[in-house]
């Protein structure tokens, strides 16, 4: 990443936009002709039209929810939901349009691609501009294609799981999602095959009031391995910008799959995810989590663990700067003996932020067995920043443990002292303790993407001292 | 052991109508589908919005809240978010009463 | 939930106000003005007990008391120099120490103290605690009856423990509504223990306690709370403490009784150097629904808070314990600290628990912990191997695992009572 300039100040890296290259795009504002036009521009079968609109139905109905982070400025009216850059999907990178190419090499996509990926499907607006995937990926039966094309080529497959772990009724932006979504990936992963290649996706939001509603649907068989890799940017505006998406995976017996998410949005944007996975007999799902800017984010990966012997972990941390607001966590239900899960949360609030943990461990009398272990550490950089911290356990069953820290500090003056007395100046001495706290985390990521998070640090990190 | 305690009239349940029955400790929703009389908690297991407030499609109940789903002749969870079980109850009518029988 | 004023017995209570012949006007005032808030509030919302199905407005609370007396064998256990006793709302029995009040500390009812000791008792009486916000809150408010006021002055320190019992009788009661003030004055010393005790009965009998504790500069107060209220009273009880610069305010309390507890405690720590710990225990056994909320407020600097919770859970009982730790602006090199622990000894049970810390200012330390599980299945196992029966081997672990809460209570008569509560939970 040697061409990549350094950071000088808290302006963000990637403020640019590309002026506008949209073809086609809507007015501000969601109406039914709005969900009627995706639909139809996407040629989609009737069940999912009707999905769509009946989902619209459950957004206008359901209220929006009073805890959580502040959303009272958000006005679904000033929002566009739909864009579509381009008339085809591009197979290589000679069909990409020029002014497209130019934002995904300044992003870097070329490189990763060429180190470390099987095949990369990006999203640009709301559609997927480039998309190829590698022979062998193929050769296996892997799936791995963007969700509005696995809904043409893979119909039966397609149906029978979306919308099945996260119905449109489960929050007010589910429901919003499941009315405009567009775009996101769709991953399928035969029985026994091991994808040891992570699958990536990039994607951004360039308009003026842009939203982004990707729906991603992941189905791992039995005894199959996946791991798919989520990263974002997004340049800076003035107006609010919305992130809803849905994330739903499947992980069926002795299958493991992993998600990995490192998510880096400029500070006018909403980031509201619902994501949440099944986990059958013996299977093991991973959240690997890292969420950094945003105005406001609202997000706990879950897992449900509904067969015996299924394993779920969340491994998060959230930084949140001035005028931020991380609201995250995670959330583990044990419906089945001998279930596992360990959630390992590191927050750092900093030029008055505020971090919130939200988590939940659910024992069902079932969960004879079920044995949880929950972490959550959080440093407050200054006297400004703040966090809280609110696990919810429920236990219904005498068969189970749960084992549940916390702690709230600021950094450590006995730390600090021995570095800074070992020649260090204050700020590389904050930034290693900070590297060190975060590091259970970095230490699971691919490495292009530990690279990126360190830079991402060091660059938040800046004028945290001082 | 449980007692039959009378809930209802005959009249007052409508086909595929979910109503309400409030009891001493719980409440509890009674359905009216193909001819025979089903028992359900109200209260979903999910977080505990109220069944009798949803959709009835064929067996299964729809939680407003959340989207859960829950068979009436079983209790089971048929859909996510819902993932634990409610309880049934035998239903029976005599006359034009209906009872339940609960603990 | 109804809210209007149309239940029958909000006219009735208003009658018995009317009634009262010892209070002075400024009680009465107060009284009726909480009468006039409660008609405009609803039983409180607890997200995990809701309290549809309890059916608290048709308890006829307007049922006229008739008087009883405290049991003799109860009365026995209350082994101190110092202590008053109350049966169904009056005074039945008060013994003090000389020393005591030659030095000036003052343990009377309430109901008196608001006219003899107006001038220390107006001040505090309602304005240590937050403002009534639910309709068990403001009926306590406006309707208490038993209590005391207890005040020790500057440097004065009461080596003998005082002892409040308060006793109802459920087939003569409908209501059971104890109300205490405690103004420890400047480096003083005092321990008080409360215990609420009510007769089973068929009727429902409704409970709403308050206490309201002042520590000023330098005093250490230990207030000790052992609640054993039959299966047919519902309980509400809210206790709250402000405590001032390095002053001290330690509680230690037992939940074991009531059909439904809905329990509040809430301490503020508003000036540097204030500190206070809580310990709870509570025992959850047949069908009991129990709710607490127990919060730390550090509103100053170099203060400290410690709050230590052991639940036990068996039968089809299901507890919800809310700990918070909540450190304000301001509250620099503040030290706020929880641990949660619950034993689970039935498949029916379900405990839930949310130890929260809410931290707005950088330069202070702040840790939970907690853990759930149930008996040690290889500890039962070597237990029983050695001839001892389920239940005994059961016995000597719930032993182990409230050991280090209770043997840490300072004090032998709360202690014992605290021992004799779970041995009788352990045998039902």
């Amino acid at each position: 990443m040697a061409s990549k300039p350094t950071m000088v100040n808290e302006e963000y890296q990637y403020g640019f936009n590309d002026g506008d290259v949209s073809v086609l795009k809507f007015a501000q504002g969601l109406r039914r002709e709005t969900v009627e036009e995706i639909s139809r521009i996407k040629k989609e079968p009737k069940w999912m039209l009707d999905f769509r609109l009946h989902s619209l139905d459950v957004f206008y109905k359901k209220p929006m929810q009073h805890w959580g982070a502040d959303l009272s400025q958000l006005d679904f009216e000033k929002i566009v939901y739909y864009v579509r850059p381009s008339e085809n999907q591009g197979r290589t990178w000679e069909d990409v349009p020029k002014a497209i190419k130019d934002t995904f090499e300044r992003l870097g996509i070329p490189e990763a691609e060429k180190k470390f990926l099987a095949g990369v499907s990006a999203q640009y607006e709301s559609e997927v501009v480039y998309h190829s995937i590698h022979k062998d990926l193929q050769d296996k039966g892997i799936i791995f294609t963007d969700t509005d094309s696995a809904l043409r080529e893979y119909p039966e497959l397609f149906r029978e799981y979306f919308g099945t772990v996260v119905p449109p009724e489960d929050n007010k932006f589910a429901a919003l999602n499941s009315a405009v979504w567009s775009g996101g990936s769709f991953v399928y992963i035969p029985k026994g095959v091991s994808c040891d290649i992570p699958l990536q996706a990039y994607f951004r939001i360039n308009s003026e009031n842009m939203g982004q509603f990707e729906r991603t649907l992941i189905i791992a068989e039995d005894n199959s391995f996946g791991h798919y890799v989520e990263g974002c940017t997004a340049p800076s505006y003035n107006s609010e910008s919305l992130h809803s998406a849905v994330v739903e995976i499947l992980v069926k017996e002795g299958a493991r799959m992993r998600y990995t998410t490192v998510q880096n949005w400029a500070s006018n944007v909403y980031n509201l995810v619902t994501k949440r996975a099944v986990a059958y007999k013996n299977a093991t799902m991973e959240w690997v989590d890292g969420n950094i800017g945003s105005k406001a984010t609202m997000k706990y990966p879950s897992v449900y663990l509904m067969g015996e012997g299924a394993r779920g972990s969340v491994l998060s941390i959230a930084v949140a700067g001035h005028n931020q607001h991380q609201d995250t966590g995670a959330k583990m239900v044990h419906m089945a003996p001998n279930t596992t899960s360990t959630i390992v949360s590191k927050s750092i609030s900093q030029h008055g932020g505020k971090t919130t943990y939200r988590g939940l461990v659910h024992f069902d009398k079932s969960a004879i067995g079920a044995k949880s272990n929950v972490k959550c550490d959080t440093l407050l950089m200054d006297n400004e920043s703040v966090n809280d911290t609110v696990p919810y356990t429920e236990v219904e069953t005498s068969h189970a443990e749960m084992e549940h820290e916390a702690t709230v500090t600021k950094v450590s003056e006995e730390q600090l002292f021995y570095l800074t007395a070992r020649g260090l100046t204050e700020e590389e001495a904050t930034r290693l303790i900070i590297l060190g706290f975060i590091e259970p985390f970095t230490r699971e990521l691919p490495m292009e993407f530990a690279v990126e998070m360190n830079r991402l640090i060091k660059f938040e990190m800046e004028g945290a001292i001082g | 052991m449980g007692k039959w305690v009378r809930v209802a009239s005959v009249e007052e349940i409508l086909p595929r109508q979910p109503f309400l029955v409030a009891m001493e400790d719980d409440d509890i929703a009674l359905y009216w589908i193909n001819g025979e009389y089903y028992a359900t908690d109200d209260l979903c297991s999910h977080a505990e919005a109220s069944l009798v407030e949803g959709d009835l499609e064929g067996y299964t109940i729809h939680c407003p809240r959340h989207g859960g789903q829950f068979d009436v002749r079983t209790g089971e969870a048929r859909h996510f978010p819902a993932y634990a079980p409610i309880r049934t109850f035998p239903v029976k009518q005599e006359g034009r009463d209906i009872f339940i029988e609960i603990d | 939930m109804s809210t209007s004023t149309d239940v029958k017995w909000v006219a009735d209570l208003r009658e018995l106000i009317a009634l009262r012949q010892n209070d002075p006007q400024w009680v009465t005032d107060m009284r009726q003005h909480h009468m006039d808030l409660l008609a405009d509030l609803a039983w409180p919302e607890r997200q995990k007990t809701p309290l549809r199905g309890r059916h608290l407005d048709l308890i006829p609370l307007g049922f006229p008391t008739s008087p009883s007396s405290v049991p003799q064998s109860l009365l026995d256990t209350v082994k101190s120099p110092a202590y008053i006793a109350f049966a169904n709302g009056e005074l039945q029995e008060l013994a003090f120490l000389d020393d005591a009040a030659r030095q000036g500390v003052i343990v009377a009812p309430l109901a008196s103290a608001v006219t003899e000791q107006r001038q220390l008792v107006e001040p505090l009486l309602g304005h240590i605690m937050d403002e009534p916000a639910n309709r068990a809150e403001a009926l306590n408010a406006a309707m208490w009856d038993s209590g005391a006021f207890i005040h020790i002055p500057a440097d004065v320190k009461v080596l003998s423990p005082i002892l409040i019992l308060h006793y109802a009788d459920s087939t003569r009661a409908r209501r059971f509504v104890p109300r205490t003030l405690i103004l420890a004055g400047p480096n003083s010393r005092v321990t008080v223990i409360e215990r609420y005790v009510s007769s089973a009965g068929d009727e429902k009998l409704l409970f709403t306690g308050g206490v309201e504790i002042l520590a000023e500069e330098g005093a250490h107060i230990h207030y000790g709370s052992l609640q054993n209220l039959s299966p047919n009273t519902e309980v509400f009880i809210r206790r709250q403490a402000e405590v001032h610069h390095d002053a001290n305010v330690d509680w230690s309390i037992g939940e074991f009784g009531g059909g439904l507890t809905v329990a509040t405690d809430k301490t503020r720590l508003v000036e540097p150097g204030a500190h206070s710990t809580n310990t709870m225990v509570f025992f959850g056994s047949r069908s009991q629904r129990q709710d607490f909320d127990t919060r730390i407020i550090h509103a100053a600097p170099h203060t400290n808070s410690n709050i230590v919770a052991k639940g036990v859970m068996t039968d089809r009982a299901r507890s919800s314990f809310t700990g918070v730790t909540d450190i304000r602006p301001g509250a620099i090199q503040s030290d706020g600290r929880q641990k949660e622990q619950t034993l689970m000894l039935s498949d029916a049970a379900r405990a839930d628990a949310v130890p929260s810390l809410l931290i707005n200012e950088n330069d202070v330390y702040a840790a939970h912990s907690a853990s759930t599980g149930p008996i040690d299945k290889v500890a039962l196992f070597y237990l029983m191997a050695r001839g001892l029966s389920e239940a005994a081997a059961t016995r000597l672990f719930v032993h182990g695992f409230l050991a280090p809460v209770i043997e840490a209570i300072p004090l032998e008569i709360l202690r014992n009572s605290v021992w004799e509560s779970v041995e009788g939970k352990l045998a039902e």
